[in-house]
């Protein structure tokens, strides 16, 4: 005779479940329980109080959340039982007894649980703690120049879009390290109500990597490149861009495309060798913090345009060098270092935001170090002004060698 | 809680022994994008009592999606086949199956990707398969390009994480639970692909494969060898050279042909047929994609740059197939080689290869991943004529005109703009090679470039000339042919070939081996009781020879040392060979040589062997083959006559002899001078014929009319003769006896061989010692027939009748017969 289940999945998904020999009680507990009967020549499995049989099929294999059979004496249908045969129960008492085992069991594994849990937990801390300090070191050292890892041709004729629209591409690339995406804008007519939105997506999980949002106004024509804050994680997935556009009305963007698709470049760096500030990184959709707090973060390049980058300082001389619009939100500190040719004598001070460092010499090398706690009043964006002096009778030539900024971890800024 | 009908996707989980990781595997398949997705785990007998808490804890958590099946431990296979037993049972509208280990995670799209792939493909698709990144020893492995199952044996690239069609899955077919060390994925998916399905790839799936120092993976690495060898044995049928022909013409085809002059690129693996044709931009882009990844996308192994018309000289000649052949083998010594066609008069056909410059060749052979990868240092081959070149002398050789060359190098001058590459590693070999290396795996290289027909029959002969074995072989392919048979002439170890009139009618191609190793050379060291046997057995060039013969339904080798060498491993690629024996020859010092006793050396590797005499049947018994593998197949007249048979009549002139045929020294020449002189005064004499083996024409007294080919010049000789003179020291059983015969025409031959069963003495010709009295015995005969004409008609009268009716069709029928038994 062969054993049939009704319901089969009901009695293989159950996490407990407890078989009734044909004349054994139902048992007043919280446990789904199937009696077993002989019908039509087969054994036939029901759940307990089921009305009518339904359709019914062979058992494959031992359920894996069976706690045993009630029975007086072993049934003969245990003969058909796949596997090795599950435990006989007398009747509740030793059922009790089982489960209190069980519980036992389980509560055991609690403890084992939660004991691997605190020193998981310690561990995870502790790498928490080497990475952030790890972060911070890496961000002392220069910027890696990134490597241009995808290039499209943008195709001759541009795309000209309006209203809303979005596309999405995988790239040939890997989204470990990628450290800045570009797009390809031919022409730009959009002011503050239009919206240029890019994601960066690692492709198999979906994670996102990164996500900028750019104003229309800050749109202009040529590659547009978007700094991720540091480098993708070392996700070992494909890269995917998505592009967003959202123009108001009397708008107009037309965007390159290669393949009907936008035209794209992609940048590595490696990880933790190129900290960046990002002016439209969407921080909260990201996930990721801008800036990485105590990392010193470089700016993009069109900080310079309209900045004076070189000055000539004549012999008991004053001039001065400056950025007209530096994007400083989030940040607490500044540093900036200039180097000085040909002269001597030079000392230089650093303002913005209605703070400054007052006159700074020039160190044994000829650069001048300069370090500034921002003001909240300097975000989201402000100028900066470094103010040169010369102290003797030659001249010199002064320029910009570095700014950076950083986000205190400390909250040093509040003093 | 989910219902048994609302799933759609079965995840089978086997689990024994990797409790700690087992609840990664099921949140990774619970929290997939795609609805309807169910665990089953099958718990293998683990003997860890976690395993089973576990997966009652996901049962809890995720009410009616986990089902929990536990059995006696099996093993990996037979676990999943019980889970899949239990999908197909209890969900009513599964669409798939996905094979998760409990150590092995997916991403949350995974299911919804991979099940897009399956269904977009069609009917037939039976798995998608990902790309496989692995976790731990992290290592991102790409599996992109379409499905090949040439591909698939080549090297396993679909893993067991894949899922698998309800369609395929209801054919009954289930992991084999014997392979419990590894490679059964691989198994599986071979026999997938044989029960007629494929796979598909996923782009970007997600599929997390754990890689660590020490696992099942692991144990198999260090048995591949062992694991391969015995996936081979297990699926003998693929692994058979003429399948792989077939998958290579269906999935990676062999050539591309550029025309000189443009128009669109032909990709085939038979020269003959088109499979495919795509325009320069399509094949641009495909050199392109080999380009940038030559494991995922194919690019033929050859590409062929010809001119038209050398293309159509070579196919009337029935050259193509060797050409392209050559092409294959030439390749393997340059990236870039050549064929210069030359004239050579009606019936001849001669190769020689050698380096040098391509400038005047009509066919240009470049390897195809070469030339997408490298095409600059290809245009430097040609241009510094680092290339192999092959003159190829043949009737109807078409001019050079450097179209070929000059589109050789504008199709190399502008590289194939290539897409990026994937990011993945690429770990498996270039497309274009896989094919060989299959090949080579099982002993063969270089395929015959054709597809089978089903009824090819080589005939494989050492040398091509005008021998009297040629003529035979040619009638015997003529009924064979005629009997619905395909035969191509194959000679092993002459670079050229003298057509006899018919060849090219009678064989469907005409074939050469290559010349690069020892073909016609006996070995020394491994003599027969002093019959040599063929050193080209032990040649690493051989693998070309059966390269060029595998593909074949028969052969019948006839005196080649380089076929026989072949013989045995053509027989287990399921090519029925059968030996040709025409006689057992005597030496210079009369001792014992020839054919027959090196065939001796082979009659194992054989399935039987064609015998021209009842005398040489016997022969071969009493030396021990088998009476059963021995066919007689008598031989009849070398031609087909047009001429009408006389009885002749020599009142009131003298008579009239002929020798005919090969002026060498078996002939007995010097028992031929000797006769002609001594008889000139009464009997008018014509010598027809020239030296074969041994070098310049004897001096006879008489002028040497050249070799008579053509059925009219054949029926002229005989029809003039009264007798046929035929002196050998030793024969088989001589065709120009029978065809003198049926002209009535009386042979005058001595007992050599198996003459005296075509010749009764004194009935219907007269036969001579073959001893130093034969030339005696000659001239008492001739003096005879010349004194008595009513004897020499009865003779010719009885010789007529003899050959009636005795024709090749006829002696063929044994063959025949034998051929149609399985």
């Amino acid at each position: 005779m062969t054993l049939l289940v009704e319901n089969l999945p009901a009695f293989m998904s159950a996490p407990l479940s407890l078989l009734l020999a044909e004349d054994a009680p139902a048992l007043p507990a919280p446990i789904p329980q199937w009696r077993v009967a002989a019908r039509d020549g087969h054994w036939l499995m029901m759940a307990q109080g089921s009305a009518s049989p339904g359709p019914a099929l062979p058992l494959p294999a031992a359920p894996g959340g069976l706690l045993g059979v009630i029975a007086a004496t072993t049934p003969a249908w245990l003969t058909e039982w796949p596997g090795e045969a599950p435990a006989l129960l007398a009747d509740g008492t030793a059922l009790a007894g089982l489960l209190a085992a069980r519980l036992l069991a389980a509560e055991a594994r609690v403890g084992d649980m939660s004991a691997s849990l605190v020193a998981l937990r310690a561990e995870q801390e502790e790498a928490r703690v080497a990475m952030a300090s790890w972060l911070r070191s890496a961000g002392q050292a220069p910027p890696q120049a990134p490597t241009l890892i995808h290039a499209d041709t943008p195709d001759a004729s541009p795309v000209l879009w309006s209203g809303v629209s979005t596309w999405r591409r995988s790239l040939p690339s890997e989204i470990a390290g990628v450290t800045a995406l570009a797009v390809h804008l031919k022409a730009v007519a959009a002011g503050p109500g239009s919206v240029l939105g890019l994601r960066l997506i690692a492709e198999e999980s979906g994670r996102l990597a990164g996500a900028w949002r750019v104003p229309g106004e800050a749109l202009h024509e040529g590659w547009m490149t978007l700094d991720l804050p540091m480098p993708a994680p070392p996700w070992r997935e494909t890269a995917a861009v998505e592009v967003s556009i959202a123009l108001a009305p009397r708008d107009t963007l037309a965007l390159s495309v290669t393949e009907g698709l936008p035209a794209l470049q992609v940048l590595r760096a490696r990880g933790g060798a190129r900290f960046q500030h990002s002016p439209w990184w969407l921080e909260q959709e990201a996930g990721r913090p801008m800036p990485p707090s105590g990392v010193w973060c470089s700016f993009p390049d069109d900080i310079w345009q309209g900045a004076t980058r070189t000055a000539l300082l004549h012999g008991h001389g004053e001039t001065s060098l400056g950025i007209p619009s530096l994007p400083l939100a989030g940040y607490d500190l500044m540093r900036a270092v200039l180097r000085v040719s040909g002269g001597s004598d030079v000392q230089a001070a650093l303002s913005c935001g209605g703070r400054g460092t007052g006159w700074v010499d020039a160190q044994l090398d000829g650069d001048i170090a300069l370090s500034l706690a921002i003001s909240p009043e300097a975000w989201p964006a402000a100028p900066v002004r470094v103010a040169l002096r010369a102290l003797g009778s030659g001249g010199a030539v002064v320029e910009w060698r570095e700014i950076r900024a950083a986000r205190s971890s400390s909250g040093a800024n509040a003093a | 809680m989910m219902n048994a009908g609302d799933v759609t996707i079965a995840c089978v989980i086997p689990a024994y022994g990797q409790p700690g990781l087992l609840p990664e595997a099921i949140e990774s398949a619970m929290a997939q994008s795609l609805p309807g997705v169910a665990a089953v785990i099958v718990d293998d007998g683990c003997p860890f009592p976690e395993t089973q808490a576990l997966a009652r804890a996901a049962c809890a958590r995720h009410p009616g999606r986990v089902h929990v099946l536990r059995q006696p431990n099996g093993g990996l296979s037979a676990a999943r086949n019980t889970g899949i037993d239990y999908a197909l049972a209890v969900f009513p509208a599964l669409r798939a199956a996905y094979m998760l280990d409990a150590d092995n995670r997916i991403e949350p799209h995974f299911l919804r990707r991979a099940l897009t792939v399956l269904e977009e493909g069609g009917p037939g698709t039976g798995w998608a398969y990902p790309d496989i990144d692995s976790l731990g020893m992290e290592d991102c492995s790409d599996t992109s390009g379409e499905f090949s199952l040439l591909c698939l044996m080549q090297d396993n690239y679909c893993e067991a994480g894949s899922l698998i069609a309800r369609e395929l899955l209801e054919t009954g077919l289930r992991f084999d639970t014997s392979l419990r060390q590894g490679f059964e994925d691989a198994e599986f998916w071979l026999r997938a692909a044989r029960a007629g399905f494929r796979g598909r790839y996923v782009p970007h799936s997600g599929f997390r494969y754990r890689r660590r120092a020490e696992s099942m993976l692991a144990d198999s690495e260090r048995m591949r060898p062992l694991l391969q060898e015995e996936l081979r044995r297990r699926n003998r049928d693929l692994w058979n050279p003429r399948r792989i022909l077939e998958m290579e013409a269906r999935e990676l085809p062999r050539h591309a042909l550029l025309l000189a002059g443009g128009g669109p690129v032909r990709l085939f693996l038979d020269p003959a047929e088109t499979d495919r044709e795509i325009s320069r931009d399509a094949f641009g882009a495909m050199l392109g994609r080999a380009r940038s990844d030559p494991a995922a996308h194919h690019v033929p192994a050859v590409v062929a740059i010809a001119e038209p018309a050398a293309l159509e000289a070579l196919a009337r000649q029935g050259l193509l197939h060797n050409a392209f052949w050559f092409a294959s083998v030439l390749l393997r010594h340059r990236r870039v080689a050549g064929i210069v066609l030359d004239e050579a008069g009606q019936d001849r056909i001669v190769f020689r290869h050698r380096g040098g410059s391509l400038e005047d060749a009509q066919l240009i052979f470049l390897r195809g991943q070469d030339m997408a990868s490298e095409p600059q240092r290809l245009l430097a081959d040609l241009a510094e004529g680092d290339t192999w070149r092959m003159n190829l002398f043949m009737p109807g050789a078409p001019e050079a005109t450097g179209a070929a060359e000059a589109e050789a190098r504008a199709a190399l001058a502008v590289p194939a703009e290539a897409p990026a590459a994937p990011w993945r590693r690429s770990w498996r070999v270039a497309r274009s090679t896989v094919a060989d290396q299959l090949y080579a795996s099982v002993g063969v290289c270089a395929p015959w470039p054709r597809r089978r027909s089903g009824r090819d029959i080589a005939i494989i002969q050492p040398l091509h000339a005008r021998g009297g074995v040629e003529r035979v072989l040619l009638r015997q392919a003529e009924v064979l042919r005629g009997a619905g048979w395909t035969p191509h002439l194959v000679v092993t170890e002459r670079a050229e070939a003298e057509l006899l009139p018919g060849t090219r009618e009678a064989y469907e191609t005409i074939n050469f081996f290559p010349g690069f190793g020892p073909e016609g050379a006996p070995d020394p060291e491994r003599e027969y009781f002093g019959a040599p046997t063929a050193a080209y057995g032990h040649d690493p060039n051989s693998v070309d020879g059966l390269g060029l013969l595998f593909g074949m339904d028969a052969a019948l080798i006839t005196h080649s040392l380089a076929g026989h060498a072949l013989a045995a491993r053509l027989r287990r690629f399921g090519v029925r060979c059968f030996m040709g024996l025409h006689l057992a020859e005597r030496g210079a010092w009369n001792q014992p040589v020839g054919q027959a006793f090196t065939g001796l050396a082979y009659e194992h590797a054989y399935e039987g062997a064609l015998v021209i005499s009842e005398q040489l049947r016997r022969w071969c018994i009493g030396q021990g083959w088998p009476a059963s593998k021995l066919i007689l197949v008598p031989n009849a007249p070398g031609y087909e006559s047009q001429a009408s048979a006389v009885a002749r009549r020599v009142a009131g002139r003298r008579p009239r002899a002929l020798f005919l045929g090969r002026l060498d020294a078996q002939k007995g020449l010097e028992r031929l001078s000797q006769t002609i002189r001594a008889s000139q005064d009464f009997i008018e004499w014509r010598i027809a014929g020239k030296p074969v083996l041994d070098g310049a024409p004897p001096e006879l007294g008489i002028e040497i009319e050249p070799p008579a080919d053509s059925a009219g010049d054949l029926d002229a000789l005989y029809s003039w003769a009264d007798i046929l003179f035929l002196p050998s020291h030793f024969e088989g059983v001589p065709l120009t006896i029978l065809e003198a015969q049926r002209l009535g025409c009386v042979p005058l031959a001595t007992d050599v061989g198996a003459v005296a069963e075509i010749v009764t003495h004194g009935q219907d010709g007269w036969l001579l010692p073959n001893d130093g009295t034969c030339t005696a015995e000659a001239l008492s005969a001739l003096r005879r027939l010349a004194a008595e004409p009513a004897l020499l008609s009865a003779l010719s009268a009885a010789a007529i009748e003899r050959l009636r009716g005795r024709g090749w069709a006829a002696m063929m029928r044994p063959f025949l017969e034998r051929l149609e038994t399985p």
